[in-house]
C-alpha cells in the first residue's frame, strides 16, 4: 500500500509533458528549405561509393545571454543570436557505417556544424551554405567509412556484432513556445551586489556569479521523412566561491537556480542569504580537519545521491557502452538480474519538464536523432530492465528509446536526460539520520559520514582502466556514535558499481533535484537527476587531490588585517 | 665599488619617474595600489624579493561582427569589452635576474611568458583582486626560474669581465593618449553594406561562397611598471574582410581572403565607395584566379606587388631582426625564436635600392591606421625611430633593456606578445625606395630583365605565403610582349634572407600590411609593414604538385 501511495505522490509532484503540437510543420520555411536540399542531395549521394544511406539536418536558431560578475563588477555581458546547421550523413549501410567505433584507430565524434546566414533574407544563400556543408560532411563520412572498413579487416572480432544503425521511425511534430524573456539590468545588479560579498574575505580565492539563458528553436529533417520543430529553453543563475588552504586543499561552495521566467529567480534577499551561508561554509571548511581514508556507514543527501546514480549507474547503462569492447560492460549481461538495492526503481524520463516547480535541464521533446523522448524504466525494484538507447542497436535492443544526444557538432550517442530514483520504502530524513547512528553503533564504526553536497565526479567505463567511480564531496560531516556532527574535508567517494549500489539499505522521502551538465563522447548535454537521501551500509573514502601551488602569499587586497 | 655605482644609477632612474602624473582612472589606480603593496610586502621566505614589476591591461571593445554571405546577413553576436591583464615580476637583481631562462623545454612556449588573465571584471576592486593573484603567480614563477637559472649558470664557465648584466634599467617615459568611449556604430548601415556588396558574388557562378564581414574594434592599453614608466594608448579601426571559396576551371579548390583595417571616424560615404571598389576588385581577381592555368618550374625575376611585398619582408627580414637577445639555455626554443641578424650589424643584408626604417611613433600612414604605434615600449622606454638599413647594410637593431653585445641601451623596442615576455620587436616597418618607380616602370623593368635572360615571361606575385602552405594563390605571368596570363599551383622554393639582396627596384606606392604573432594576426594587429612593390632579381618557383579536388557530388543550388 505504501508503495502505491509513494508512486502516486511522485506522480503528483512531477509535471509530465504531453508534447502537444501547436503549429503546422508544413508551413515552416526552414523545414521547406532543408527538405528541398535533402531531396536534391540524397538521391545523388545514395549512388556514390560508398553510398550515403541516411542523411539528416538539424538547424538551430538561438538567442543566448551570458552575464558574469566578480568582486563587485561585471566581467562578461554577451548577448548573441546564432543560427547554425548540423549535417549528419551515414555512409555504407546500417550493417556497417562510418559511425562505428574503431578498435585500432581513433574514432571521431565530430559532425559538420556551420553558421548559416538568415534564410529570411535570401533562401539561396542559406541553401548554398547547407550544400557546401553537406559536401564536406559527406566526404568526411566516406573517409570515416573507409577507415571503419580497414579497421574491421584487421581488428579482433566484436563481441556484439549488432548493426551500426536502426532507422528511426518517421515522425512529424511542430511545437512553438514563448521564448524566455529576462530583463538583464536587474539581474546584472543582483549579480554585482552578490559578488561584493566575497571581496573582503581572506579565505576566498576566487568567485563568480553568473546568469545564462538559451532560447533555441530546432528544426530537424532526415531522409526517413521526419520533420520536426521544437523549442529548447534553459536559464540558470549560479555562483561558485572557492578557497584554498595552505596545504593545497581546495574548497568550493556553489548555488544553482534553474528557472524559466524571472519570477522564479531568487529574490535579492534569498540570494544574498544563500551566498552568505556559502561563505560561512567555505570559512568553516578552511578550518575543518582533514578526513582520513575509511570505509564507514554513510548518508548520501538527495542531490548527492542523484549525482551518484548518474555517474555510477547511469553511464553504464548507456546503450553503446554495451557493444563496444573497449567498455567494461558492467551491466550488459545482467538484464533481468538484481543490480542495485531492491529498494530502488530508476527511470530516465526526459519528458518531465519540472519537479517540485524546479525546471529540469534534462527535459526535451525529441532527441538529437529525431526520436521522441519517452520514460525508460532502467531498474525496477533493483532489477535491470532496460538500457538507454540511441539509434545504434545492441544485442536484444534493436531500436532507439529517444536517448540519442549530443552537443552541437557532436555525433549523438546514448545519454541520460532526467534520471529519477524512486524508493519503494521511505522514511523521513530525521529518521534516516537515526538509522545511520544505529548502523554506526551496530558496526562499531568510529563514525559515519553525511555527504551533503557533491561538486560532480566521474566514472571510468573503459576496460583499460579500473572501472571505478570517484565523486568529490564539497560538504561532508562526520557523525559520531554520540550523534555529534563535525565538518571535515579532503576525501573523495570511491568504489565500484556492482558493490556500491547494493549497500543502499534505506531511503528518505526528501526528493530533490540536481541540475547539471554532463560531458562524454558526444559533448556536454544538460541533464537532471532526482533522488531521495539514502543510507549506505558502507562507503569507501580516499584522500582527494590537492593543488601543487600554495595559495597566494599576500591576503586579498581588501582583506588585509581581517 | 662597481655595485655601488650601479645602484646609484638605478636610484637616479627611479627618480625620473613621476615627471608626468598617472592618469586618474581605475586601471592605473588598481595597478599602482597593487604594485606598491606587492613591492612592499610580497616575499617568499628564503627567496629574493621582487625588484621589478610591470602590469599591462588591455581592454578590447568588440562591436558585433556584421557579416553576410551572398547577400544574406548572419545573426549578430554582441558582447561586452574583454579586459585582459598581464603581470610580470623580476626577482634577483638587475645583474642577474629571473628572466630570459626557459625553465622547461617541453613547455617552452609557455615557459617564458607573462602571467595572463582574461575577462577581468571592469571595476577597481575586481582589477585589484585579479592583479593580486596574477602578481603572486608571476612572483612564484620568477622565484622558481631564478633558482633554476642560477643553477644552470653555475654549470657554465663564466667570464665576469665580459658578462653582460641581464637587465639595464633605462630612463623611463610616459605617454597618455586621451581615450574616448568607443563610438557608436550604425549597425543597420553596416548590415546593409555587407548584404549589398556580398550579393555581388551571386553574379559569379564559380564562387562557392562569397562572404564579407565588418568588425569595428577599439583596443585600449594601459601599462605601468615599477620604475615609473607608463602609457595609455588606443587603437581604433574597422576590420573588413572578404572571404571566397571557389573551384577553378581545372577543379582546384581555393580559399581567398582580402583584409583591410579602416580608420574609424571617417565619413561613411567614403567607406561605402571603398567597400564597393574593393569588392569589385576582389571579384575581378577571383575571376582571374578561376581562369588560371597550371604553372611550371621557373627561375628568374619576379615582381612582388605591394600587397605581396609586406608578407615577403615579414618572412625574410622581420622574423630575423626580432627577439635578438637569446634565451637560456642555449638550445631553448620558444614560439618567438631568436632572429639571425643579431650578428649582422654593419654587414650587407639587403639591396641598396631601399632603406628600411622602424617608426613606432606613427599611428597613421596615408589615412591608414598603423598597428605598431608604440610611443613608449613595454619596459617604459621611449620608443625611437630606427634606421635599420643604409646602403644595404644593417645599421641598427631593435633593442630592449636586456643588453646585446652590440648595444647595451634600449631604444624602446621591447614588446610584450601573448606568448612571450617583452622582447625586441619591430613596430611599423617602412620601406623607402631610393629611386621609386611607377608600377608601369616596374613591369617594364621586369620585361627587360626577362629579355636579357632570354625568358619568355616573368612573374608578378600578388600575394606571398607566410604560413605552412607555400602555394601562391594569386600569380600572373607577364610575357615579354606585355600580355598577362594568370597561373595557379606554384610555390616558392628555398626562400632565405639572401633574397633581400636580390631586390632590384621598388615602387612609389606603399601598401599597409598588418601582422601580429600567431593566432592574434586577425584580431589584434601589433605590427605594420608599409612597403611598395619590389622587383626581385631572382626567385625560384615550382609546381606544388597538388591534385585537383573531386567535383561536387551535387551541383551548387
Amino acid at each position: 500500500m505504501k508503495k502505491i501511495f509513494f508512486l502516486l505522490f511522485v506522480m503528483g509532484a512531477v509535471l509530465p509533458t504531453t508534447a502537444q503540437q501547436n503549429c503546422d510543420i508544413t508551413k515552416q520555411k526552414p523545414i521547406e528549405l532543408l527538405s528541398a536540399q535533402l531531396k536534391r542531395s540524397f538521391k545523388v549521394l545514395q549512388k556514390q561509393n560508398p553510398p550515403i544511406y541516411y542523411l539528416s539536418y538539424t538547424y538551430t536558431e538561438q538567442e543566448t545571454i551570458e552575464l558574469s560578475a566578480q568582486d563587485g563588477a561585471l566581467s562578461r555581458e554577451q548577448v548573441s543570436q546564432e543560427s547554425f546547421v548540423q549535417v549528419f550523413p551515414r555512409a555504407g549501410s546500417p550493417r556497417m557505417d562510418n559511425t562505428r567505433t574503431l578498435k585500432k584507430d581513433r574514432t571521431y565524434y565530430t559532425l559538420t556544424n556551420v553558421d548559416v546566414p538568415r534564410w529570411q533574407e535570401d533562401p539561396h544563400a542559406f541553401a548554398t551554405v547547407v550544400w557546401n556543408a553537406t559536401e564536406q560532411a559527406v566526404k568526411d563520412a566516406q573517409q570515416d567509412f573507409n577507415r571503419v572498413k580497414a579497421d574491421t579487416q584487421t581488428a579482433s572480432a566484436r563481441a556484439d556484432n549488432s548493426p551500426d544503425f536502426t532507422f528511426p521511425p518517421q515522425e512529424t511534430f511542430c511545437r512553438e513556445e514563448k521564448p524566455l524573456h529576462f530583463d538583464v539590468e536587474p539581474i546584472k545588479k543582483l549579480l554585482v551586489k552578490a559578488s561584493r560579498l566575497t571581496t573582503n574575505k581572506p579565505f576566498v580565492l576566487e568567485s563568480e556569479f553568473s546568469f545564462s539563458m538559451q532560447n533555441a528553436r530546432r528544426y530537424f529533417v532526415d531522409s526517413v521523412g521526419t520533420r520536426l520543430k521544437y523549442p529548447e529553453r534553459l536559464a540558470r543563475l549560479h555562483y561558485t566561491i572557492s578557497g584554498q588552504s595552505a596545504d593545497g586543499a581546495n574548497f568550493v561552495r556553489a548555488g544553482f537556480y534553474d528557472v524559466l521566467d524571472s519570477t522564479q529567480l531568487p529574490s535579492e534577499e534569498k540570494l544574498l542569504a544563500d551566498v552568505t551561508q556559502s561563505i560561512r561554509e567555505l570559512e568553516a571548511l578552511s578550518k575543518a580537519p582533514e578526513a582520513q581514508p575509511a570505509t564507514v556507514p554513510a548518508i548520501l543527501k538527495n542531490r548527492a545521491m542523484a549525482v551518484f546514480v548518474h555517474e555510477v549507474l547511469g553511464h553504464r547503462v548507456e546503450g553503446h557502452r554495451q557493444k563496444e569492447d573497449a567498455f567494461g560492460k558492467t551491466f550488459t549481461d545482467k538484464m533481468g538480474q538484481q543490480v542495485v538495492s531492491p529498494l530502488l526503481t530508476i527511470i530516465d524520463d526526459a519528458t518531465l519538464p519540472s519537479f517540485n516547480h524546479i525546471p529540469l535541464r534534462g527535459f526535451y521533446y525529441y532527441d538529437d536523432e529525431g526520436v521522441q523522448a519517452r520514460p525508460v524504466v532502467l531498474v525496477e525494484n533493483g532489477v535491470l530492465k532496460n538500457f538507454l538507447m540511441s539509434s545504434s542497436p545492441v544485442k536484444g535492443f534493436a531500436a532507439s528509446n529517444g536517448h540519442g544526444r549530443g552537443a552541437e557538432g557532436k555525433r549523438p550517442v546514448a545519454r541520460m536526460g532526467n534520471t529519477r530514483v524512486l524508493a519503494s520504502q521511505t522514511t523521513s530524513y530525521e529518521q534516516l539520520e537515526q538509522q545511520l547512528l544505529e548502523e554506526i553503533r551496530k558496526q562499531r564504526a568510529p563514525y559515519g559520514v553525511i555527504i551533503e553536497d557533491l561538486s560532480g565526479g566521474f566514472t571510468i567505463t573503459q576496460t583499460s582502466f579500473p572501472q571505478a567511480f570517484k565523486l568529490t564531496p564539497t560538504l561532508m560531516y562526520r557523525m559520531y556514535p554520540d550523534g555529534r556532527k563535525e565538518l571535515v574535508r579532503g576525501v573523495d567517494m570511491v568504489g565500484t558499481p556492482l558493490v556500491s549500489f547494493k549497500e543502499i539499505i534505506a531511503a528518505a522521502d526528501d526528493y530533490d533535484v540536481f541540475n547539471g551538465s554532463c560531458g562524454a563522447e558526444s559533448g556536454w548535454v544538460p541533464v537532471s537527476g532526482i533522488a531521495p537521501s539514502v543510507l549506505l551500509r558502507r562507503l569507501e573514502l580516499e584522500k582527494t587531490g590537492k593543488a601543487e601551488s600554495k595559495p597566494p602569499l599576500l591576503p586579498p587586497p581588501f582583506a588585509e588585517g581581517k | 665599488m662597481k655595485k655601488i655605482l650601479y645602484v646609484a644609477v638605478l636610484l637616479g632612474l627611479f627618480n625620473t619617474a613621476g615627471a608626468t602624473k598617472l592618469p586618474e582612472n581605475m586601471y592605473f589606480k588598481a595597478m599602482k595600489q597593487e604594485m606598491d603593496r606587492s613591492l612592499k610586502k610580497l616575499r617568499h621566505p628564503g627567496s629574493p624579493k621582487p625588484f621589478y614589476i610591470a602590469y599591462k591591461l588591455e581592454n578590447l571593445h568588440l562591436y558585433p561582427t556584421v557579416a553576410a554571405l551572398l547577400g544574406a546577413s548572419y545573426p549578430s553576436r554582441k558582447r561586452d569589452d574583454v579586459l585582459s591583464a598581464y603581470a610580470w615580476v623580476d626577482v634577483g637583481n638587475a645583474h642577474q635576474d629571473s628572466m630570459g631562462y626557459v625553465h622547461d623545454a617541453y613547455y617552452a612556449q609557455h615557459a617564458y611568458r607573462a602571467r595572463r588573465m582574461v575577462e577581468i571584471p571592469k571595476g577597481y576592486e575586481a582589477i585589484r583582486q585579479n592583479l593580486w593573484q596574477l602578481t603572486d603567480q608571476a612572483y612564484v614563477f620568477a622565484t622558481e626560474v631564478f633558482e633554476q637559472k642560477q643553477a644552470y649558470l653555475r654549470t657554465k664557465a663564466a667570464d665576469s669581465k665580459t658578462q653582460l648584466p641581464d637587465f639595464v634599467p633605462q630612463k623611463q617615459s610616459s605617454y597618455i593618449q586621451e581615450i574616448q568611449p568607443a563610438p557608436v556604430m550604425d549597425e543597420k548601415q553596416l548590415t546593409q553594406w555587407v548584404e549589398k556588396f556580398s550579393a555581388r558574388g551571386k553574379q559569379y557562378p564559380f564562387l562557392e561562397q562569397f562572404y564579407l564581414s565588418i568588425t569595428p574594434v577599439q583596443r585600449e592599453v594601459y601599462y605601468l611598471n615599477s620604475l615609473g614608466g607608463f602609457y595609455q594608448v588606443a587603437f581604433l579601426s574597422m576590420h573588413v574582410q572578404w572571404k571566397a571559396k571557389l573551384r577553378n576551371k581545372d577543379g582546384f579548390k581555393q580559399t581567398r581572403t582580402k583584409t583591410f583595417w579602416l580608420p574609424l571616424g571617417e565619413d561613411t560615404e567614403k567607406w561605402e565607395e571603398f567597400l564597393s571598389d574593393r569588392t569589385q576588385e576582389f571579384l575581378d581577381d577571383l575571376q582571374t584566379i578561376y581562369d588560371a592555368i597550371p604553372g611550371q618550374n621557373y627561375l628568374g625575376p619576379v615582381l612582388l606587388a605591394s600587397q605581396a611585398a609586406g608578407p615577403f619582408l615579414e618572412s625574410v627580414f622581420v622574423k630575423n631582426i626580432q627577439n635578438l637577445k637569446k634565451l637560456l639555455p642555449e638550445d631553448a626554443e620558444t614560439l618567438e625564436k631568436s632572429g639571425s641578424f643579431n650578428d649582422k650589424l654593419n654587414q650587407r643584408v639587403i639591396s641598396n635600392v631601399i632603406d628600411l626604417y622602424d617608426r613606432p611613433d606613427w599611428d597613421m600612414y596615408d589615412g591608414w591606421p598603423l598597428g605598431g604605434f608604440m610611443p613608449v615600449d613595454d619596459e617604459g622606454v621611449a620608443a625611437q625611430t630606427l634606421q635599420l638599413t643604409q646602403n644595404g647594410k644593417l645599421v641598427d637593431l631593435p633593442r630592449s633593456s636586456r643588453p646585446l653585445e652590440k648595444g647595451a641601451h634600449s631604444n624602446g623596442h621591447a614588446r610584450l606578445t601573448p606568448t612571450s615576455l617583452p622582447r625586441e620587436r619591430l613596430t611599423n616597418l617602412f620601406v623607402e625606395a631610393r629611386a621609386p618607380k611607377t608600377w608601369e616602370e616596374l613591369q617594364e623593368e621586369l620585361i627587360q630583365k626577362c629579355k636579357e635572360l632570354g625568358l619568355e615571361y616573368g612573374y608578378i606575385l600578388y600575394d606571398f605565403p607566410t604560413g605552412d602552405d607555400k602555394t601562391l594563390a594569386w600569380v600572373q605571368r607577364l610575357y615579354v610582349d606585355g600580355k598577362t596570363e594568370p597561373v595557379y599551383g606554384l610555390q616558392v622554393n628555398d626562400l632565405t634572407p639572401r633574397a633581400l639582396r636580390d631586390i632590384r627596384a621598388a615602387g612609389d606606392k606603399a601598401f599597409v600590411m598588418h601582422t601580429a604573432p600567431g593566432l592574434f594576426k586577425e584580431v589584434l594587429p601589433t605590427q605594420s609593414i608599409i612597403s611598395p612593390a619590389l622587383l626581385l632579381e631572382e626567385l625560384e618557383l615550382s609546381p606544388d604538385n597538388k591534385k585537383a579536388d573531386q567535383k561536387p557530388f551535387v551541383p551548387k543550388p
